[in-house]
């Protein structure tokens, strides 16, 4: 009911920041100026960000903040962020960059703008042998524990409209509810149930069918044109060299598709 | 990608404890000012001041904490005012401690007898004689376990601050939890800190009843 009511909150507020008129968003020009850029990143979505043993935050998401503020030349200011904040965040000028494995949708796209894809993972649902499913609508009885507000929670709403969907907080309570037996089936993308067979030998998490290769977008202030363009120039550029499919190996563990730009 | 649950995670858990224990801390004492004064102007013989106390009450205890959170962190910057989660945070909590000390202490100070005030009045003590000799005595003691009921009320409301980003035990636990896979480890770890925050509380109130020297 509180996550209900937040999204209430943040709904209202965010209808008063675009009526109020906003702070003016830090275009290029006024960031190189300033020195610095304020970039937003997860901490709660491995492995995209999470906190190493160090409690130093690590990740694809993380790594790509850094580049990008050493290819501005500019001093990076890492803010943790949440998924529920992220977009707030960019509407009341609280961050320049929000880099959080986000999924664009003409609905966040009202809110934000979104540069061109950085990354991809695959998102698919999961579950023992003993349940003998090949697709989303083949779903009845059993109940999926999923993340919420994730691209495989807005892709399951759509695809299995009978299915159970139970919601959690991030992955890793909604995998625990998965181990636990609360749930029969799990939406999450393949590299997190890879691992999460190899650290729990109890959990079958054998793919049932994926769902979608989803990319992940950049996220900006809107009205920052100068800065919307760099940052599909980096992206485009560091396609092309290299740099984005190393990144990708690196964390993900496989080699980064040819993404169509935005 | 995902790690194991370390003995560095314990004490990163403790470091974001304190933030907790800080958060409520500044409330306590923000907002037990604050009430004091809401408590009077609740009280006092001067209907306008009345009305504005109760006004005051009913809107703060009426709207979810959450929402008066949102409210601080994410509605202050569009007028210009830049906070951070620890401003608002520590704000937000201060304002929503002191309506409901502020009931709390009018109710205490009520609850004394008035037949008290007359009492002391017919020994021939003025004003403040009575009211700190006779009425507040009482009134303390009175107020002592429904205040610290609430102070523990206020030390776990501290964990919806995690909503607005920062990083209390409950927003460290999830960070934590994210990492290894582990949540019922993690906030097994986080409740067990919260518990300790809470019973040290409530046996300093027992401690503190046993020290008031009104009579009972």
């Amino acid at each position: 009911m509180l996550k209900h009511l937040s999204r209430i909150v943040s709904a209202v507020l965010l209808a008063g920041a675009v009526t109020a008129g906003p702070a003016l968003a830090a275009d290029l020009q006024e960031i190189i100026a300033a020195g610095k850029v304020r970039i937003g990143v997860p901490v709660d979505v491995a492995p995209f960000g999470s906190n190493d043993a160090n409690n130093q935050p690590v990740g694809l998401d993380v790594d790509m903040a850094n580049n990008i503020a050493k290819a501005l030349g500019v001093e990076l200011e890492l803010q943790q962020i949440t998924g529920a904040n992220r977009i707030p965040y960019l509407a009341t000028d609280k961050l320049d960059i929000v880099i959080a494995a986000m999924g664009a949708t003409p609905e966040r796209a009202l809110q934000i703008a979104f540069t061109s894809p950085y990354a991809a993972l695959s998102v698919g649902v999961f579950g023992p042998d003993s349940i003998a499913i090949t697709s989303a609508d083949q779903i009845t009885s059993e109940t999926i524990a999923v993340a919420r507000g994730t691209t495989q929670d807005l892709l399951l709403t759509e695809l299995a409209p009978n299915a159970t969907i139970q919601r959690y907080d991030d992955d890793a309570t909604a995998a625990a509810a998965f181990i636990s037996g609360q749930a029969q089936l799990l939406a999450t993308a393949d590299i997190v149930a890879k691992d999460l067979m190899e650290k729990n030998p109890g959990a079958e998490l054998k793919p049932k069918f994926l769902m979608q290769f989803s990319p992940c977008y950049i996220g900006i202030q809107q009205g920052s044109p100068e800065l919307l363009r760099w940052l599909d120039t980096y992206i485009h550029v560091s396609q092309l060299d290299g740099t984005l499919s190393a990144l990708s190996e690196k964390w993900i563990g496989t080699k980064l598709p040819t993404l169509p730009a935005i | 990608m995902i790690r194991e649950l370390g003995p560095n995670d314990i004490v990163y858990l403790l470091e974001a404890a304190r933030w907790t224990i800080a958060l409520a801390l500044i409330a306590m004492v923000a907002g037990g000012v604050l009430g004091l004064v809401v408590a009077v102007l609740r009280i006092v013989a001067f209907a306008p001041a009345n009305w504005l106390a109760i006004g005051y009450i009913n809107l703060v205890q009426g709207t979810p904490l959450l929402g008066q959170l949102f409210i601080f962190f994410f509605g202050l910057p569009l007028f210009g005012i830049q906070v951070g989660a620890w401003e608002a945070a520590a704000l937000a909590l201060s304002i929503n401690a002191s309506a409901f000390l502020g009931e709390i202490w009018r109710g205490s100070l009520q609850s004394v007898s008035p037949r008290q005030w007359e009492a002391g009045a017919a020994l021939g003590l003025n004003y403040w004689q009575r009211l700190t000799s006779v009425i507040l005595p009482q009134a303390v003691r009175i107020s002592i376990a429904p205040t610290v009921g609430y102070l523990m009320q206020l030390v776990k409301d501290t964990s919806l601050t995690a909503l607005i980003g920062f990083i209390e035990l409950t927003r460290a636990s999830q960070i934590l939890s994210a990492a290894t896979f582990k949540p019922l480890q993690v906030y097994g770890l986080a409740a067990i800190a919260y518990f300790v925050i809470c019973f040290s509380l409530s046996r300093l109130s027992q401690h503190l009843e046993k020290r008031t020297h009104a009579a009972r």
